[in-house]
C-alpha cells in the first residue's frame, strides 16, 4: 500500500497498545497494594521506554505512515486491523507513553482505597490512548475513542472529589453524544468509498460540498467536545476538578490532544472544502475561547478550576493554530499540543500535591505555602512561567509560531489588517494575569496566611515525578527544531495535498466554493 | 440422511423434554439431579445443533414434509443461540432455585419444550406448522411463568400474558385464513409464486392476511405498539424465566418474522415504511418506560423493547435477495449473551425470594463483590453498545445495514436513541461503583452461575472481536 510503510520486524506499535492492557490482566492476582504500584509503575515505564525506539527509528523524510501493521479483523465489512504513525502522531503518542509512569507515581499515595482497580483503570486508558493516535482504520479508532471513556468515566466516578457522580456522569454522556454523528459519518464515508474503513482511502476525495459540511459538523461536534472548544467546554471544569490527580493528568494532558488531533488527522484531508467554508466561525470560537478561558480563570478560587479554565484558553490557541492552515500555524498548533500536555499536566501534579498536604484545592488555604515548602514552589513558578508562555520556555515557542501563522493568515485573507491575530493577544495577557495571581498567592499569599508551617517539603518521589515535566520544558523552550523536524514532512505534505485539492476543486466547481 | 440431520436438534430437546419428565417421576431423581440432567440436555442440544450447522440449505423432508420446514444458515444459527440461551438460563435457574421457593421438577422440561417450539418455529416454512410451533413456545413459556400458583405477581403476569397470547394467536389464525384464501396454500413456497404472479398489493386478501400475522409477530417481538404487557409479565416471571423470555423467545420471534417478511420482497417492500415507523416508535417508547423504573427487572423489560426497535432496523434494512440475516442474528446472540449474564448474575445475587431487585439495593456492589460488579457493568456497557463490547458490534452491523439500504436518519434515530439508553445503564453503574456497600449481598454457595456469568462476559468480548456468526 502506498501510504503505510509495513514494519517487517518487530510489531512495535502493537507492543505499545497491547502491553499495558496485559499489565492490567497481570495485576488481577495480586492483593497487595503497594506490589500493584510496583507492578503498574514498572509496566508503564517499559511501555514509556520501548516508545523511545519509535523516536530513534522514525524516518523524517517521508509522510507515509511508518512503523506500521495491517491484519485482516472483520472480513465480510473490510474492517482491518491497521495502524501506524507518522509525523503528526508520533510526538502524540511518544509523550502519551512517557506521561504514564509519572501518572503512576502521581498516585502512590494520593490513592489509598482500591489501589488495584485505579491501576487496572490507568493502564487500560493507556491502551485506549495510545491506539487513538495510531489507529488507521476507522471503525478501530471509534471503538478505541469511545472505550477510552469507561476507564475515564470510573476513574473520576470512584475515586473524585466530592461532586464526582454528577461530574463523571457528565463527562460520560457529553462525550459520547458528541460522537454519535461521528460513527454515522464514518460509515457514510465507507460507503461512499466502497466500503473501505482505511483511513488514507478517505482523504481528498470529491465528496460534493453539500455532503463535506455535513461530515465535517459530524466531525466537528466530536472534536470540538473533546478539545472543549467554547463553548462546549462546560463538562471539562466539573470533570478536572473532581478527578484525582492522575485523572486531571490525563485528561488535560491526553485526552484534549485527541479532539486537536481528530481536526488534524480528519478533518482537513478528508472534508477540506468544507474545513476552509466554516474555517472563519472555527477561527472565531477559538479567540472566544482564549478571551472567555483566559477571563473565567482569572475569576477562580480553586486552583484545579483555574487550571481547567485555562486549559480551554490553551487549546483555543491551538485550533486558531490549526485552522490558519498555514506551516507555522499547524506546526505551532502540534507544537503546543505537546507544550500543554507537558506544562498543564505538570501544574494539576503541582496543584494535587498541594491537595494530599492541605486537602484543599482553594487558593486561600494554600496561600503563602512558599515559606515551608521552597522546592515546590520553584517547580510551580516555573511551570507557571510556562503556562503563561515566558520566553525562553516551551509555551513560548508553540504561541510564537501560532500567533505567527495567524498574522500570515490575516495578510491573505482580509486585506491586510491582522484583526485576527490581534483579537488572540489579549489572550497572551491574560493568561500571565492569571497565572501570576496563582503563583502570588500561593508562594507568598497576603499578611492574613493560615497556619502552613505543618507542610512537608516535596519528598524525593515527588521531585523525581516534576523533574522531566521541567526538563522538557526548557528543552523544547530553549532547542525546538528537533521536535519540529518531526513533524515537517508530515505536515508540508498536508498542506501541499490540501492546496492542490483546493486548486483542483475550484478549477471544477469555480465559483460555487467559497 | 442429511434430511434427518437437519431436524435431529429439534429430536434431541424433544427427546430431552420427554426423558426428564419421565424422571422426575423417579424418588431418585431430584432437585439437584434433575437441574445437572437440565444443563446437561441444553449443552448436548447445542452440540448436536452445532454438528449440524454446516449441512446446507434444504426443506428437509420435502417429500413426506411436504416442505413444512426449511433449514439455511439463518435459521441453523438462531437455533445455536436459542440452545445457548436455554443453557444459560438453566444454569441460571439452578442458582436461583437454591435460594428460592417454588420449584417443581418439570422446570427443565418445560424449558426444553419452549426451546423445542422454537427450533421448530425458526425452521417453519409453513403456516400451519407455524403456529403450531408458536403455540408449543408459548404454552410452555405460560407455564414457566405461573406455576407457581400461590404468587399474586406471578398469576396476575401469567394472566395478562395468557390473555394477550391468546388475542395474538387469534389474530394469527385470523391471517393464515385470510392468506390462504389469497394464495390457496399455507407453503410459503406457494406464496411466494402467487405474490410472484398475481402482486402483493393487488390481492386483497393476501394484504390483509399479512397485516394480521405480522400484528400478531410485532406483539411477541414486543414491539409498538404491542409493548405494555412485556414490562409487568417480565417483572412478574421468576428471574431465569424472564432472562429466556427476552432473549430465546425474542430470537425464535424475530427469526420466523424475518423468514415471513423474507417471502417475497413485494411483501417486505410493502411493509419497509410502517416499520421504519414502528422501529423508531419502539424504541423511543421503551426508552422512555425505562428511564422511570425503579426496579432493575423492569427496566431490564422496558429495555428489552428498545433492542426490539434495533432489531426492526435490521428488518427494515434487510434484502430480500441477499438475505443472510447476519446483522440480525449477530445483534441478537449480542444481545443475548448481556442480558442472559445479567439474568444469571442477578439470579444468585437477589438472594432469598428475590429480595434485592430494585437499583438501590445494588449500591455498593463492586466493594463487596467486585468481580460479580464488573461483570453486571461489562454486561451493561454492552446492551448500551459502547465500544469494544459485542454490543457495539450487533448496533454497528446494524446501523451499516440500515445505511446499504439507504435508511440514513433510521441509524441515526437508532444512535440517538441509543445515548438515551446511556442514561438508565449508568445508573446502575453509577450505584455498583460510587456507593458506599449497606449490604453484605451473601447469598448461598454455589458455583455455576458465577462461573457461567463470567464465561458469559468473557463471550461479550470474544464475539466483539471475532464475530463468527457474520
Amino acid at each position: 500500500m502506498e501510504h503505510l510503510l509495513i514494519n517487517p520486524g518487530f510489531p512495535l506499535l502493537s507492543t505499545l497498545i497491547f502491553l499495558p492492557l496485559a499489565g492490567a490482566f497481570l495485576l488481577l492476582p495480586f492483593k497487595n497494594d503497594d506490589t500493584c504500584r510496583y507492578i503498574s509503575l514498572g509496566v508503564t515505564a517499559l511501555v514509556a521506554l520501548i516508545s523511545l525506539l519509535l523516536i530513534a527509528g522514525f524516518d523524517t523524510t517521508t509522510a507515509r505512515f511508518q512503523f506500521a501493521e495491517t491484519r485482516p479483523w472483520i472480513e465480510t465489512l473490510n474492517i482491518n486491523y491497521t495502524i501506524g504513525v507518522d509525523g503528526i502522531s508520533l510526538l502524540l503518542v511518544v509523550m502519551t507513553t512517557l506521561i504514564m509512569p509519572f501518572c503512576v507515581l502521581a498516585s502512590w499515595s494520593y490513592i489509598k482505597v482500591r489501589v488495584k482497580p485505579f491501576m487496572i483503570c490507568l493502564l487500560v486508558m493507556e491502551t485506549a490512548m495510545v491506539g487513538v493516535f495510531v489507529a488507521l482504520d476507522f471503525v478501530l479508532f471509534y471503538i478505541l475513542w469511545e472505550a477510552m471513556l469507561i476507564p475515564m468515566y470510573l476513574l473520576i466516578g470512584i475515586w473524585g472529589g466530592p461532586r464526582r457522580i454528577y461530574a463523571s456522569v457528565k463527562f460520560f454522556l457529553y462525550t459520547l453524544g458528541g460522537s454519535i454523528l461521528l460513527l454515522v459519518a464514518i460509515i457514510w464515508l465507507a460507503k461512499t468509498n466502497n466500503f473501505s474503513f482505511f483511513i488514507p482511502d478517505m482523504m481528498w476525495q470529491d465528496y460534493g460540498f453539500r455532503a463535506q459540511i455535513l461530515v465535517f459538523i459530524a466531525f466537528f461536534l466530536a472534536f470540538a467536545i473533546k478539545v472543549p472548544m467554547f463553548p462546549f467546554h462546560t463538562w471539562l471544569p466539573a470533570a478536572h476538578v473532581e478527578a484525582p490527580t492522575a485523572g486531571s493528568v490525563i485528561l488535560a494532558s491526553i485526552l484534549l490532544k485527541m479532539g486537536t488531533y481528530g481536526f488534524l488527522r480528519f478533518a482537513l484531508p478528508i472534508v477540506p472544502d468544507a474545513t476552509v467554508a466554516l474555517m472563519p466561525y472555527v477561527l472565531w470560537l477559538s479567540i472566544a475561547g482564549i478571551i472567555y478561558g483566559g477571563f473565567t480563570a482569572l475569576a477562580q478560587q480553586d486552583m484545579k478550576k483555574l487550571i481547567a479554565y485555562s486549559s480551554v484558553g490553551h487549546m483555543g490557541f491551538v485550533t486558531l493554530g490549526i485552522f490558519v492552515l498555514n506551516k507555522q500555524g499547524i506546526e505551532g498548533a502540534i507544537l503546543q499540543m505537546i507544550n500543554h500536555g507537558i506544562t498543564t499536566g505538570a501544574l494539576f501534579l503541582c496543584v494535587g500535591m498541594i491537595y494530599e498536604r492541605t486537602h484543599s484545592r482553594e487558593l486561600s488555604v494554600s496561600a503563602g505555602v512558599g515559606k515551608y515548602m521552597p522546592v515546590f514552589v520553584t517547580f510551580l513558578a516555573f511551570f507557571s512561567l510556562s503556562s503563561l508562555g515566558f520566553p525562553g520556555t516551551n509555551s513560548f515557542v508553540g504561541e510564537f509560531m501560532i500567533l505567527a501563522g495567524t498574522f500570515k493568515y490575516d495578510g491573505v485573507m482580509h486585506g491586510n489588517f491582522p484583526y485576527l491575530a490581534l483579537a488572540a493577544i489579549p489572550g497572551a495577557v491574560l493568561a500571565a494575569a492569571y497565572m501570576l495571581r496563582l503563583l502570588q498567592k500561593v508562594v507568598w499569599g497576603g499578611t492574613n496566611n493560615p497556619d502552613q508551617s505543618y507542610l512537608a517539603d516535596l519528598n524525593w518521589r515527588e521531585i523525581v515525578t516534576l523533574a522531566p515535566f521541567l526538563l522538557f520544558v526548557f528543552w523544547i523552550g530553549l532547542g525546538a527544531q528537533p521536535f519540529i523536524d518531526y513533524m515537517d514532512t508530515s505536515v508540508t505534505v498536508l498542506l501541499d495535498n490540501f492546496n492542490a485539492h483546493r486548486a483542483q476543486a475550484i478549477a471544477l466547481a469555480g465559483e460555487l466554493l467559497p | 440422511m442429511q434430511d434427518l440431520m437437519a431436524i435431529l436438534p429439534l429430536v434431541a430437546t424433544g427427546a430431552g423434554a420427554i426423558l426428564l419428565m419421565l424422571a422426575a417421576a423417579f424418588e431418585s431423581f431430584r432437585k439437584e439431579g434433575i437441574s445437572i440432567m437440565g444443563i446437561g440436555l441444553f449443552a448436548f442440544a447445542f452440540f448436536v445443533q452445532l454438528a449440524v450447522a454446516n449441512s446446507g440449505s434444504f426443506a428437509p423432508y420435502s417429500g413426506v414434509l411436504n416442505g413444512m420446514l426449511a433449514t439455511s444458515t439463518f435459521t441453523k444459527v438462531a437455533g445455536l443461540i436459542i440452545l445457548a440461551c436455554g443453557f444459560f438460563s438453566a444454569i441460571a435457574a439452578q442458582a436461583y432455585f437454591t435460594q428460592n421457593k417454588g420449584f417443581v421438577l418439570e422446570f427443565y422440561c418445560l424449558m426444553l419444550f419452549a426451546a423445542c417450539g422454537m427450533l421448530l418455529l425458526t425452521m417453519a416454512a409453513e403456516l400451519i406448522t407455524l403456529f403450531i410451533a408458536l403455540e408449543i413456545m408459548s404454552l410452555a413459556i405460560y407455564a414457566l411463568v405461573g406455576y407457581d400458583r400461590k404468587s399474586v405477581r406471578r398469576s396476575e403476569a401469567v394472566l395478562k400474558y395468557l390473555m394477550l397470547g391468546a388475542f395474538a394467536g387469534a389474530f394469527y389464525i385470523m391471517g393464515t385464513v385470510f392468506i390462504y384464501a389469497g394464495a390457496k396454500s399455507t407453503s410459503f413456497r406457494v406464496i411466494t409464486d402467487v405474490i410472484a404472479t398475481t402482486g402483493f398489493l393487488s390481492n386483497p386478501p393476501l394484504v390483509g392476511g399479512a397485516f394480521l400475522i405480522l400484528f400478531a409477530f410485532l406483539f411477541k417481538a414486543a414491539a409498538f405498539p404491542f409493548h405494555a404487557w412485556v414490562v409487568d409479565v417480565y417483572d412478574g416471571a421468576p428471574l431465569p424465566v424472564t432472562g429466556f423470555m427476552a432473549t430465546a423467545v425474542k430470537t425464535a420471534v424475530f427469526a420466523v418474522l424475518a423468514n415471513f417478511l423474507m417471502i417475497s420482497s413485494d411483501l417486505q417492500a410493502a411493509w419497509v415504511d410502517y416499520l421504519f415507523y414502528i422501529a423508531v416508535f419502539t424504541m423511543f417508547a421503551g426508552n422512555l418506560i425505562a428511564i422511570a423504573q425503579n426496579n432493575l427487572k423492569r427496566m431490564l423489560a422496558a429495555s428489552g423493547i428498545v433492542h426490539s426497535g434495533y432489531l426492526i432496523i435490521a428488518l427494515v434494512a434487510i434484502q430480500a435477495k441477499t438475505f443472510t440475516g447476519g446483522a440480525m442474528l449477530f445483534y441478537l446472540a449480542a444481545y443475548a449473551l448481556a442480558t442472559l449474564g445479567i439474568f444469571a448474575a442477578l439470579s444468585y445475587l437477589a438472594g432469598e425470594e428475590e429480595r434485592r431487585v430494585s437499583f438501590d439495593d445494588f449500591k455498593g456492589l463492586a466493594r463487596v463483590r467486585p468481580y460479580s460488579a464488573a461483570c453486571i457493568s461489562i454486561f451493561l456497557l454492552s446492551m448500551a453498545g459502547i465500544p469494544p463490547t459485542a454490543g457495539f458490534m450487533g448496533k454497528f452491523y446494524i446501523i451499516a445495514s440500515a445505511f446499504q439500504a439507504g435508511h440514513v436518519s433510521l441509524a441515526i434515530l437508532g444512535i440517538v436513541s441509543s445515548i438515551l439508553s446511556m442514561w438508565y445503564y449508568l445508573r446502575l453503574i453509577v450505584l455498583m461503583y460510587f456507593r458506599e456497600p449497606e449490604d453484605r449481598f451473601e447469598v448461598a454457595e454455589m458455583t455455576l452461575a458465577p462461573l457461567g456469568t463470567i464465561i458469559l462476559a468473557i463471550c461479550v468480548f470474544a464475539i466483539s472481536f471475532y464475530p463468527v456468526v457474520l
